[in-house]
């Protein structure tokens, strides 16, 4: 069976001191498919959404998604697994929302991201959130509580689509505290080296690795963000990347 | 440093968050919300915080009525 590019993306599914977070579900629903499917997952991407005193999220306003290639029969087994595991491991309190969707379902693309962009400045409502996952085919499920987190979730696979929005979950850590562009390029979590204005390094230039690094999500790329140094490259730290 | 359980100072003042930083500060478990570094305890990291549009709340403060 044909499979098709999915997107998978899960919000609000903690409280405030609880041991787990909505990044770490993701990974691991992400890691549920890698093992079970003969499917790759991409990175999961974390979006920053509108911060406001109507808006009753915990702690950031972030939701987290990823994609994976799936056919119809895995889709719904998937969707089964997401749904029971985010409604087992989430907090008690919290209002876990669930969004999976097949990117050639989708009906209108740039109607769907114009959504997402909404969801990072103004406040949205539940019913908005279900009329897009209509209008668009995509699966929306509220899992607990108020189930607020399905604004989040379909806000998610919005900005993920459109490619430029968020910054990859976890850090890597290089073993060498200097190495060329080239070779960094080789590792398989970065697509791109590039300055803050957009401008591409060059291949051999020298990258200060000593810190673990952040990436962010770039024109659908992996993308380390650095700044010249001297002679060198030294990448974003964590002060510098808060807006993306 | 604190106006109610407001930061007053807004996100970028990192010295004055390593500053506030108190007995009940416990480090995020989640390392993507961290937005500092961690060598010394800053409240920007603290797990007890929420983020607002311009700064963030103590909700250990307003748990506590502290």
């Amino acid at each position: 069976m044909e499979k098709f590019k999915t997107y998978i993306c899960i919000d609000d599914t903690d409280e405030i001191g609880y041991h787990t977070s909505t990044g770490e579900i993701c990974e691991e629903i992400r890691r549920h498919i890698m093992e079970r499917y003969d499917s790759s997952a991409t990175p999961i991407t974390r979006h920053q959404l509108f911060l406001h005193e109507d808006i009753p999220y915990t702690s950031h306003n972030s939701s987290m998604c990823f994609t994976t290639s799936l056919n119809p029969k895995e889709r719904d087994d998937v969707t089964r697994f997401v749904l029971d595991h985010v409604a087992d491991v989430s907090a008690p309190t919290s209002d876990p929302g669930v969004c999976i969707a097949f990117e050639h379902e989708i009906n209108d693309l740039d109607g769907l991201i114009q959504y997402g962009f909404d969801a990072k400045v103004k406040v949205l409502t539940k019913k908005s959130a279900y009329t897009m996952a209509e209008k668009q085919n995509l699966f929306l499920r509220e899992l607990k509580n108020s189930g607020q987190g399905v604004i989040g979730a379909v806000a998610g696979i919005a900005l993920r689509a459109q490619g430029n929005d968020g910054r990859i979950k976890g850090k890597f850590r290089i073993d060498t505290p200097l190495i060329d562009a080239h070779s960094l390029l080789k590792n398989d979590l970065i697509d791109e080296i590039r300055l803050k204005n957009g401008e591409l390094i060059s291949e051999d230039s020298l990258i200060i690795t000593k810190d673990e690094l952040k990436i962010v999500y770039l024109n659908h790329k992996c993308v380390l963000l650095v700044e010249r140094k001297g002679d060198f490259y030294l990448p974003l730290g964590k002060e510098n990347l808060t807006e993306y | 440093m604190f106006i109610n359980t407001t930061f007053q100072f807004g996100k970028n003042a990192y010295a004055e968050a390593i500053n506030a930083a108190c007995d009940f500060f416990v480090l995020d478990k989640d390392e993507d919300e961290l937005v500092t570094s961690t060598e010394q305890n800053s409240c920007y990291n603290c797990l007890f915080r929420r983020w607002t549009r311009e700064s963030f709340t103590c909700m250990k403060m307003s748990r506590d009525e502290k």
